[in-house]
């Protein structure tokens, strides 16, 4: 799942150009659920432990007024 | 009115989609004797639902319309699960 | 292959919907309510039900702006909401953290109509988009937890492709117990599939940013949420009534939804009910003359989206009926939820029975499908019973709703570590029954000193349909009754 979220954000930064438009934010949020059962049909493991530390700095960065 | 009649047009495609599936056949002891007819009625109805929604402006017609998809549906499935269970008593008793 | 992948889906769908279907439930019954929750605030403020439908008048409006200006120099925050088809009085309101709240005025002569202070339905929308957790970590679980829905919904479409069209309506209540919620859970969770992608997948953009902080376009973000300006600039204001009708005159007439104050202008916001693309348009006048500043309307293009996207999932434009369908919807939603919760503790009994984590997963199952309807019907309650001058009542009247549903969890954790977990259910359904077939008595027996007059009015509505849960939760203790 953390994956996903990467590979979400990802596609914002590097299909959008400028974050924060708007259609692409609906696009990437309708992507997000895609990713995580496309990436769970997949056999075997996917990287995802410091995908993990990343997701988990979101928070933070939210409550530090990012 | 309109989501009334478009209730109705669900309800009774759904009804009809379900009468067409061996499961519910079982379930109720019969058989399929007017097939093409239900598949017909099963065709027809959902646009019918949609032609009266569509008086409505958009974005309200196609709500409506999903809508009374959703409440047609269970309408039907209740009425068949209420079927069922009346039919399965006779059957139980014998 | 196909089993591998169905088996992968299964676990997906298992495990994602059972921890995020926790918090859905609440998030999906809050947004239920809260799809009426003007109208239950006014059955919480029974002050209102003498008041004649009245249109708004100049002098109203203008005493209603000296109040309001009158709170300015107190350095209260506050804003002017204008009277709607729905809520038929001038309120000025603040927001309190949770909830707008604020005295009700007369639309006739701007005069106090001294309403008990309520949180009203605006508590089950605090608790529908934040958990009452506020905007930061509330949204983002909530959002979270979205994502899991549509997660769930997409592995639950692959587990059930094939049957998914033939077993559309079909539903066996003479199966065993698992078969039986299964085919509930189907069968609602298909039918409404519409209904479910639609209010989630706009949900879930709505409250984006909170999930991508990095990339916040301000749209449900931190930005544009009336009350919380904290520039204060007490000097008074023009008389509202001129300024009110040229701004009528922009939008349209009954097209202003509220005023804000501001240190430089005075502005009218379009209602949210004027048009199914939700906007923030305005139109600002000078404080100190009332002369027209200008007309603010949202961008097109990108706003636009945002503003169909929240068009869809607030209803505010929508008519009754189309409330009375998301109303609905959302409540069969919740409802197959529940199922899916329910069908997952029937499936680890058979190989967990008797362990604390599966108490603990029982316990909570039963907290968010009874006891949260138990809680909601006891805020109510709350409502008339506590004394209506009491200072801060709207936080107490929360607090009974947030002990009660603590209640309800602990006494589900006691019965389910007894192995006596139908037992729980029985008792909660049973309070439900209690609470909700007696809330039309309590209504009419608190109302009848000063404003009982029977009619078709939200007061019938909230009644009968506190009534109706409670007939189904009798229903629901004697299907209990029935299966052992």
């Amino acid at each position: 799942m953390a994956f996903a979220y990467l590979c979400t954000l990802g596609l914002f930064f590097l299909v959008v150009g400028r974050p924060g438009n708007m259609l692409f934010q609906s696009i990437g949020l309708a992507v997000m659920p895609l990713l995580i059962v496309g990436l769970f049909a997949l056999p075997g493991r996917v990287p995802g432990g410091g995908a993990g530390l990343f997701v988990l700095a979101m928070p933070l960065m939210q409550a530090g007024g990012l | 009115m309109i989501a009334f009649i478009a209730l109705l047009c669900w309800m009774f495609a759904l009804l009809c989609h379900g009468l067409l599936q061996p499961k519910i056949q079982r379930l109720l002891g019969v058989g399929c004797k007017h097939r093409a007819l239900l598949q017909g009625l099963r065709l027809v109805l959902p646009l019918a639902a949609l032609a009266v929604c569509m008086r409505q402006p958009m974005p309200l017609a196609l709500l409506l319309w999903l809508g009374m998809f959703s409440l047609g549906g269970l309408m039907a499935g209740g009425m068949l699960s209420v079927a069922s269970v009346r039919a399965r008593k006779p059957r139980a008793e014998a | 292959m196909r089993d591998i992948l169905r088996n992968r889906m299964g676990w997906l769908h298992t495990w994602v919907g059972f921890v995020s279907g926790l918090v859905l439930v609440v998030v999906f019954t809050g947004g239920t309510l809260a799809m009426f929750d003007t109208e239950i605030t006014r059955w919480m403020q029974p002050e209102l039900a003498m008041l004649p439908q009245a249109p708004l008048t100049a002098e109203g409006l203008n005493h209603a702006g000296e109040q309001v200006q009158a709170l300015r120099e107190k350095e209260q925050t506050v804003f002017l909401a204008l009277p709607s088809v729905r809520d038929p009085v001038l309120r000025i309101l603040h927001y309190d953290g949770h909830a707008f709240v604020g005295p009700a005025l007369d639309p006739r002569d701007g005069t106090d109509l001294n309403v008990r202070q309520t949180q009203g339905g605006q508590l089950f929308f605090d608790l529908h988009q934040s958990l009452y957790r506020g905007p930061v970590w509330g949204n983002m679980v909530t959002e979270v937890v979205g994502i899991g829905l549509l997660v769930a919904v997409l592995s639950g479409l692959i587990i059930h492709f094939r049957n998914l069209v033939p077993d559309l309506v079909l539903f066996r209540p003479f199966a065993a117990p698992g078969r039986a919620w299964l085919d509930a859970h189907l069968m609602a969770g298909v039918l409404m599939l519409p209904f479910i992608v639609m209010i989630t997948y706009t949900g879930v953009v709505i409250h984006g940013p909170r999930l991508f902080p990095m990339i916040s376009n301000g749209h449900g973000g931190k930005a544009g949420r009336p009350g919380h300006d904290r520039a204060h600039d007490a000097a008074p204001f023009a008389p509202l009534a001129p300024m009110w009708k040229q701004a009528e005159a922009v939008f349209g007439e009954g097209n202003i939804g509220f005023i804000r104050f501001e240190p430089r202008a005075v502005s009218f916001y379009r209602s949210d009910a004027a048009d199914f693309v939700m906007t923030r348009d305005r139109v600002d006048f000078s404080p100190r003359d009332g002369q027209q500043i200008g007309v603010k309307r949202d961008e097109r293009g990108d706003q636009s989206l945002g503003g169909i996207i929240r068009g869809l999932h607030y209803v505010r434009w929508g008519t009754l009926g189309l409330r009375w369908l998301y109303f609905i919807c959302g409540a069969i939603g919740s409802a197959m939820m529940s199922a899916g919760l329910v069908l997952f503790v029937i499936k680890y009994r058979r190989t967990h029975g008797g362990t604390v984590r599966l108490a603990l997963a029982e316990a909570l199952t039963l907290a968010v499908t009874l006891g949260l309807p138990l809680a909601s019907l006891g805020f109510l309650w709350s409502n008339r019973l506590i004394d209506p001058s009491l200072a801060h009542r709207e936080l107490l009247e929360a607090k009974v709703f947030f002990l009660l549903w603590l209640c309800a969890l602990l006494h589900g954790v006691l019965r389910s570590c007894t192995g006596l977990v139908r037992t729980a259910w029985r008792e909660q359904a049973w309070g439900i029954a209690a609470l909700g077939c007696g809330l039309p008595l309590l209504d009419v027996v608190s109302r009848r000193a000063t404003a009982f007059t029977p009619g078709l009015d939200v007061y019938l509505a909230v009644d009968a349909c506190a009534f109706g849960i409670g007939i189904l939760a009798l229903w629901g203790q004697s299907m209990i009754v029935h299966d052992r």
